[in-house]
């Protein structure tokens, strides 16, 4: 009953991806391409979902705009992954100075909501989808660091660790075989369930303007390009949040389902409590 | 009690300076260049001529830490420099805009709290029956729907097809509804989710069986024990949501073109407007200690376990 | 014939996939010490728990009666008819209230008088001094003894004539787990009954007036105190002796034998 679930999921998740990635095969036209003869086109056998007020074709923009969505938040997280190990096995493992001075900087960094030190991030780098990406995966670094290096402290007490480490064996590799592998099997389920927090982050920076800039395919930028006609055409906005809401509803999805099957039991309040609101 | 608030409120000023200090460097660390950015906004053409004349004008050409010192300086008489924008005072122009944020914040956090609260209680106490599924399906719908386009499906239906409602801007008490109700919605399905977990973890727990096989009636034990119990976490998420919703009062102030200081931020984001960065940034650290202070206190009062000292 | 206090009929109880209690009947009479014997995972929490309807959330009561005396309770007996003092008493008190709130709440509840003088003097009882600080302190500021004997005294003031003590010794050391050995044993009087549920073969030898060893699920001996070492008895239940007498002999001696000795 419970794997039917999962399969459901993945499929479902597959699709979405693999539309992504053969988004130039599946799209009938190109995303961009402007026809303002055939504006609001209904909805018809050419144009499966219409076309917009541009008279570009919705569907294909839509499909385009998956890739958008997904590639950022895949690259928000392989940033936080890589940077949060590095970060947080330096804290865990050198300890002294070097783990207080990154740990009170990662308090004050937690004092602030995300989606705020996100804005300040962007109002230092400068506007743009790469810059949104770093600013997301600067606001989540203070919270996965720490979880990193708590798993280290733990993993470095462990009686194998501390075998290996009596036999010799380099930091470094200890780090490889022992600590990614935790790190992994750990952060893996709150980052599949913070993948859709993210992605309603990068949507709602772009849709203020911050973010992906407006000719680009992208789910949150064709929610704010339909906005002006939402009392005529409401349909325009309707689709790209729908598109939103079921890839955001797929990941949380799964990762609760991962939470539950592995019994994240002991920490599910604190790791509940510590999501905040995208936006 | 009161040392440990007056401990609280003393330590808001080296936490202010470290946040300063911080907000100040990582801004002069970026790739932008401040002068560019003021003359930009200025409109002037950024030739040679006029960035070096810029740079002295901002003084720009001093060191890093006399430009901080002359900064923290003006900071503590709360002077926080003019908007390269407007050329106003930015702390004025900022103040002039945030008590419309405060105010849909509040409104919105009333609303997390109203919702919440008795939603999550509701489905933990008849678990698995079909208000506890309507319950959950409403907080899952509400963790995963981007809260501009709800927003728009608000405007859409209650503005333009219901015509109940005004779409846009400031028109009296009902305009603040759809935004509260925009802002609110993530935060109350992931707090119907906290309440629910922890009520049904009291509901189980061993010292409400002992309540109860000691005959101490079922109200007294939910509406007492249980109730002051899972309130714990639920306050300390509210504390951490407050942040969030001022964050997400930016976009609905944008939305639904509320004056509040949203748009002026996100614009000054965009012109790389410095001081006025700087300002929010050290507004929003002070209402952050604030409310942190103010759950702490709540904390305190539910939770005797955590001594007066050690939280800070 | 001593008066029947409660009985359990045919009670089964299981999750969706496993059988926890198989067709489990006893009686539980005045004036006696009723210990429920068996390993861990054995069942006999299970069985107190069902007797209390306390029953963890996936597990449910398939089948079985539990009358007091003639009277049948479909949800569990509780209130002043029973007491229970739990294994872990640490979590058995809520942390957030200080002990004079819920002890006052339990005797309201019961209808006793619950004025501070009252309070005070059944912590008494217990031989606990200091009672106003125990009021008006929370549980996590006391010791699992303390909190322990502060069961007892709930037990003792609600003049429960059943009384459930599971694993009551689990968590203290050894001069802990004697008094409050003791103190269950002042409990026993004419008109009531302690169901005492361990694992611990030295705690039986010491306290029981009747045996019943539970296996699986099920009851396997049923049998008074002097009938310990009886040639007759069930299979399980010589392996249990056995066991325990050639493994746990120095435990024996420590608890109850020579122990002011050897501190």
């Amino acid at each position: 009953m419970k794997d039917k679930k999962l399969i459901f999921l993945l499929i479902m998740l597959a699709v979405i991806l693999l539309s992504a990635i053969f988004a130039p095969l599946i799209a009938p036209y190109s995303p961009y391409e402007i026809d303002l003869s055939n504006r609001f086109a209904p909805i018809s056998q050419s144009h499966i979902l219409g076309t917009d007020h541009l008279g570009r074709d919705v569907f294909s923009r839509l499909i385009y705009g998956s890739r958008m969505s997904l590639i950022s938040v895949l690259a928000i997280m392989v940033i936080i992954l890589l940077v949060s190990l590095i970060i947080g096995s330096a804290a865990g493992f050198l300890g002294g100075k070097i783990d207080n001075v990154l740990m009170r900087i990662s308090d004050v960094m937690l004092t602030f909501p995300t989606f705020i030190l996100a804005l300040f991030f962007i109002g230092v780098l400068g506007v743009g989808l790469i810059n949104v990406i770093i600013a997301i995966a600067f606001t989540h670094l203070a919270w996965y660091s720490r979880i990193v290096r708590s798993i280290v402290l733990e993993t470095k007490e462990k009686n194998y660790v501390l075998a290996s480490k009596c036999m010799g064996t380099p930091t470094l590799k200890i780090i490889i075989k022992h600590i990614i592998p935790q790190v992994l099997s750990q952060v893996g389920i709150l980052a599949t369930l913070d993948l859709g927090h993210m992605m309603l982050h990068v949507a709602g920076l772009s849709f203020l303007g911050l973010g992906v800039q407006a000719p680009v395919a992208e789910w949150g930028v064709m929610i704010n390009d339909a906005s002006p006609f939402i009392r005529q055409h409401p349909e325009l906005m309707i689709y790209p949040g729908l598109c939103i809401f079921i890839t955001v509803a797929i990941f949380n999805s799964l990762g609760e389902y991962l939470k539950d099957k592995y019994r994240l039991k002991e920490d599910c309040n604190y790791e509940e409590s510590v999501r905040e609101p995208a936006v | 009690m009161t040392s440990f608030i007056i401990k609280r409120i003393l330590l808001i000023i080296p936490i202010m300076f470290v946040v300063s200090f911080l907000v100040f460097s990582v801004l002069r660390l970026g790739p932008v260049d401040p002068a560019q950015a003021y003359l930009l906004n200025s409109r002037i053409p950024p030739t040679e001529e006029a960035l070096k004349v810029t740079r002295v004008e901002l003084g720009l050409d001093k060191p890093f830490f006399t430009q901080y010192a002359i900064w923290l300086k003006g900071a503590v008489t709360l002077d926080f420099g003019k908007s390269y924008m407007t050329k106003r005072d930015a702390l004025g122009d900022l103040i002039y805009y945030f008590p419309t944020t405060l105010k849909i914040t509040f409104l919105a956090m009333i609303m997390v709290i109203i919702v919440s609260i008795p939603l999550g209680i509701l489905g933990a106490v008849k678990k698995d029956s079909i208000a506890d599924k309507l319950v959950k399906l409403f907080s899952f719908i509400g963790v995963s729907t981007p809260s501009f386009w709800f927003g728009f499906l608000l405007i859409y239906l209650f503005a333009l097809k219901l015509n109940i409602l005004p779409p846009f801007g400031f028109d009296g008490i009902s305009s603040y509804i759809m935004p509260i109700l925009t802002l609110g919605l993530m935060s109350s399905a992931i707090n119907i989710r906290i309440t629910r977990t922890s009520f049904l973890e009291h509901i189980n727990g061993r010292s409400a069986k002992y309540l109860k096989i000691h005959g101490v009636s079922n109200n007294t034990i939910m509406g007492k024990y249980v109730l002051k119990n899972s309130m714990i976490p639920v306050v300390t998420s509210l504390g951490m949501h407050f942040g969030e919703l001022i964050g997400g009062a930016v976009v609905v102030e944008v939305l639904f073109a509320l004056p509040g200081v949203g748009r002026y931020v996100v614009s000054s984001i965009t012109n790389h407007d410095y001081p006025v960065i700087q300002c929010f940034m050290i507004l929003m650290t002070a209402v952050f200690i604030i409310v942190n202070l103010i759950i702490d206190i709540i904390y305190v009062y539910l939770n005797p376990k955590i001594k007066y000292g050690s939280i800070i | 014939m001593k008066e029947k206090l409660v009985s359990i009929k045919n009670l089964s109880a299981g999750t969706k996939y496993k059988q926890i209690l198989n067709n489990i009947s006893f009686d539980i009479y005045a004036g006696e010490i009723l210990c429920l014997l068996g390993q861990s995972g054995s069942g006999k929490t299970m069985t107190a728990s069902a007797i209390l309807n306390i029953l963890p959330e996936n597990v449910e009561k398939t089948s079985g009666r539990i009358l007091y005396g003639e009277k049948e309770f479909h949800s569990g007996i509780y209130g002043s008819y029973i007491s229970s003092i739990m294994q872990n008493p640490a979590a058995c008190f809520d942390n957030v209230f200080t002990m004079e709130e819920q002890i006052k709440d339990i005797l309201k509840a019961n209808n006793k008088d619950y004025s501070q003088e009252k309070m005070c003097n059944i912590l008494e009882k217990v031989s606990l001094t200091n009672q106003q600080d125990i009021l008006n302190s929370y549980p996590y500021q006391l010791s699992g003894g303390m909190l322990q004997r502060v069961m007892i005294a709930v037990a003792l003031s609600l003049e429960s004539r059943v009384i459930i003590a599971d694993e009551p010794t689990s968590d203290l050391d050894v001069l802990g787990q004697r008094e409050i050995l003791d103190l269950i044993l002042k409990l026993k009087n004419e008109n009531s009954a302690v169901l005492m549920i361990t694992h611990n073969l030295s705690v039986v030898k010491h306290m029981a007036d009747r045996i019943i060893v539970m296996e699986n699920g099920s009851i396997v001996d049923d049998f008074n105190k002097d009938e310990l070492h009886n040639n007759k008895r069930h299979p399980y239940t010589q392996k249990l002796i056995k066991a325990n007498e050639s493994q746990y002999i120095n435990k024996w001696n420590i608890s109850f034998g020579e122990y002011n000795a050897k501190m």
